[in-house]
């Protein structure tokens, strides 16, 4: 494990070492910000809640999670580094585990950054009425697991290229469709002994499970599986230039 | 040891590495000669357990390179082709990088400083590694692959891209390595020249088969063996052409140019390792035509390939 933590390391002060990773922070901070003060109207709504947040946060992971995915594995295949790091005394599956948590660490700190919109909820609440802290809670635990998720997808797809642009475009594509199923008028489009199936395969309706402050056992696993299946396909993925022919 | 045994990998109909077995031991410095595309690479990244082969085996230090892969990768220093390298990394933050994939703890900061003093880096220790110049770059990949002080060395094509100079400090490296420290070092090339000055046995592969090896003695015999004379001569074209047929150290000759007016261009190829410049001179002189011009052009490598691919040898 040792010989890992360097990779994990590497790869993480990658995001916080170069003013790319703080422009992504920044971003995703404005978009999420702005979002949930002008798109939802905030202060009109006389509302005090956090569901806007995470309402719209699926939709802002659709574009800052590719971008901060892409390059995991596309840019060791394209300067050729993944010829050191394969023949470095690592086994493939600890070197896209210390990327992907890498990568993760830095999606969750980005998430957590959103934190002072809690205070503006709690400030804006009516005198008396206590903010309900469980779906917030439950909230950022929805928001990293499908976090988690969504970069599992987006290293596969670093792991089928060398080029950046390409995994960023299919890593998008193949989330859009993933959230979209999700949305009941969407759904129903499929044949109604499949739509089950559709909402059910969604990152999205898991997500707005959890999110309502319901922990259960059923979306959790929705997610690891998610996780556990494009970790394992990546992981093949990088070991399958060994045979091919 | 490296042991190599009936190693074969192909990609789709192209065979590149086709039925390899060598034995490289420790103290030795082996080239793996052949042109581009030869399977070189292909070779080397087998045996660093890059990529698997579709059959046979080999094992570094008593390792399985098929079972014992990370044992190999512990034990072995490997500079792919073209070193890449983390471009916004610096020097010795790349270096430290490697030392503790490697963990080498407590020895990570005299090793990485006696690499920056062996390959000669101190001026650029701070500097990030995109900022260099081609040169240093291969110093910073010879660097990290020597980091671990690893018994045997695998290097791609060591000396591509650098200059004269370096070329020499990195030869002579590579000799201070294998000889004096008494490392396993296999490298690649494609320059004949890189193989007299550096290995002490050459393997030359083509088209992923090893159609010969020996030692540089051995093996630029047969480069001397197919040296091509250019022959300029004012002469009628039979008689000359039967002065050449009929001269015992001529093996082979062909007309190159036809100038007109009886002058004409041959280049011949002689059977001798000796310069037969001189009997060429007395030939002509016996047989009544006049020389031109007359220059003697040591064998390229390809010449080394073509002769040994048609003769088919095997210098042991």
């Amino acid at each position: 494990m040792n010989r890992v933590a360097p990779v994990f390391q590497r790869e993480l002060s990658q995001y916080f070492n170069s003013p790319l990773g703080f422009i992504y922070i920044d971003v995703f901070l404005l978009l999420t910000g702005f979002f949930f003060f002008e798109l939802f109207s905030f202060f009109l709504a006389e509302q005090a809640s956090m569901r806007n947040l995470f309402q719209l946060l699926p939709w802002v992971y659709l574009f800052f999670v590719p971008a901060i995915s892409m390059r995991l594995l596309a840019e060791d295949k394209k300067i050729g580094t993944v010829e050191v790091l394969m023949t470095l005394p690592l086994r493939d599956w600890e070197v896209v585990l210390a990327k992907y948590f890498a990568s993760f660490v830095f999606l969750t700190v980005a998430l957590l950054l959103t934190f002072p919109l809690i205070l503006v909820v709690k400030q804006a609440a009516t005198p008396g009425v206590i903010l309900d802290y469980g779906p917030v809670f439950g909230g950022y635990i929805a928001a990293i697991l499908m976090g988690g998720a969504f970069l599992a997808v987006g290293i596969f797809f670093s792991s089928l290229t060398d080029n950046q642009i390409v995994a960023f475009i299919l890593s998008i594509v193949t989330m859009a469709v993933f959230l979209l199923i999700g949305i009941p008028n969407i759904a129903g489009i499929f044949p109604p002994g499949l739509q089950k199936f559709v909402l059910n395969i969604s990152l999205i309706s898991h997500f707005y499970s959890v999110e309502r402050g319901v922990i259960d056992s059923r979306d959790m696993l929705y997610y690891l599986s998610v996780i556990f299946i494009f970790l394992f396909a990546t992981i093949r993925m990088v070991e399958s230039r060994k045979w091919k022919a | 040891m490296i042991e190599v045994k009936n190693l074969f990998k192909s990609y789709g109909s192209t065979k590149a590495v086709d039925d390899i077995s060598f034995t490289i031991n420790k103290g030795e410095i082996v080239g793996l000669l052949g042109p581009n595309g030869a399977g070189k690479t292909t070779a080397m990244r087998i045996l660093t357990c890059y990529i698997s082969p579709d059959s046979g085996e080999a094992s570094i230090g008593g390792y399985s390179i098929l079972n014992q892969s990370l044992d190999v990768r512990r034990i072995i220093g490997y500079l792919p082709e073209a070193a890449p390298l983390y471009q916004e990394m610096n020097v010795v933050d790349y270096l430290g990088f490697i030392a503790d994939i490697h963990g080498l703890g407590v020895k990570k900061k005299s090793r990485i400083e006696e690499m920056i003093d062996i390959t000669a880096l101190n001026e650029v220790v701070f500097k990030d590694i995109h900022e260099l110049s081609k040169g240093y770059r291969q110093r910073v990949g010879l660097a990290t692959a020597m980091i671990h002080d690893p018994e045997y060395l695998v290097l791609d094509e060591p000396t591509t891209g650098l200059d004269p100079n370096q070329i020499v400090e990195i030869r002579n490296l590579i000799r201070e390595i294998g000889h004096d420290r008494n490392k396993c070092v296999m490298l690649s090339t494609h320059i004949l020249p890189e193989v007299e000055a550096t290995c002490d046995r050459a393997i030359i592969i083509d088209e992923g088969k090893i159609i010969a090896e020996g030692t540089t003695t051995e093996l630029s015999g047969f480069a001397r063996g197919s040296d091509v004379y250019h022959v300029g001569v004012v002469g009628n074209a039979n008689i000359v052409e039967s002065a050449i047929k009929s001269h015992e150290k001529i093996a082979d000759f062909n007309l190159r140019e036809d100038l007109g007016e009886n002058r004409l261009i041959y280049d011949i190829t002689s059977n001798s390792d000796q310069d037969i410049s001189e009997e060429i001179f007395d030939m002509a002189v016996k047989s009544g035509f006049k020389l031109t011009r007359l220059t003697r052009e040591t064998a390229s490598l390809e010449d080394v390939f073509r002769t040994l691919t048609t003769k088919e040898v095997r210098a042991k």
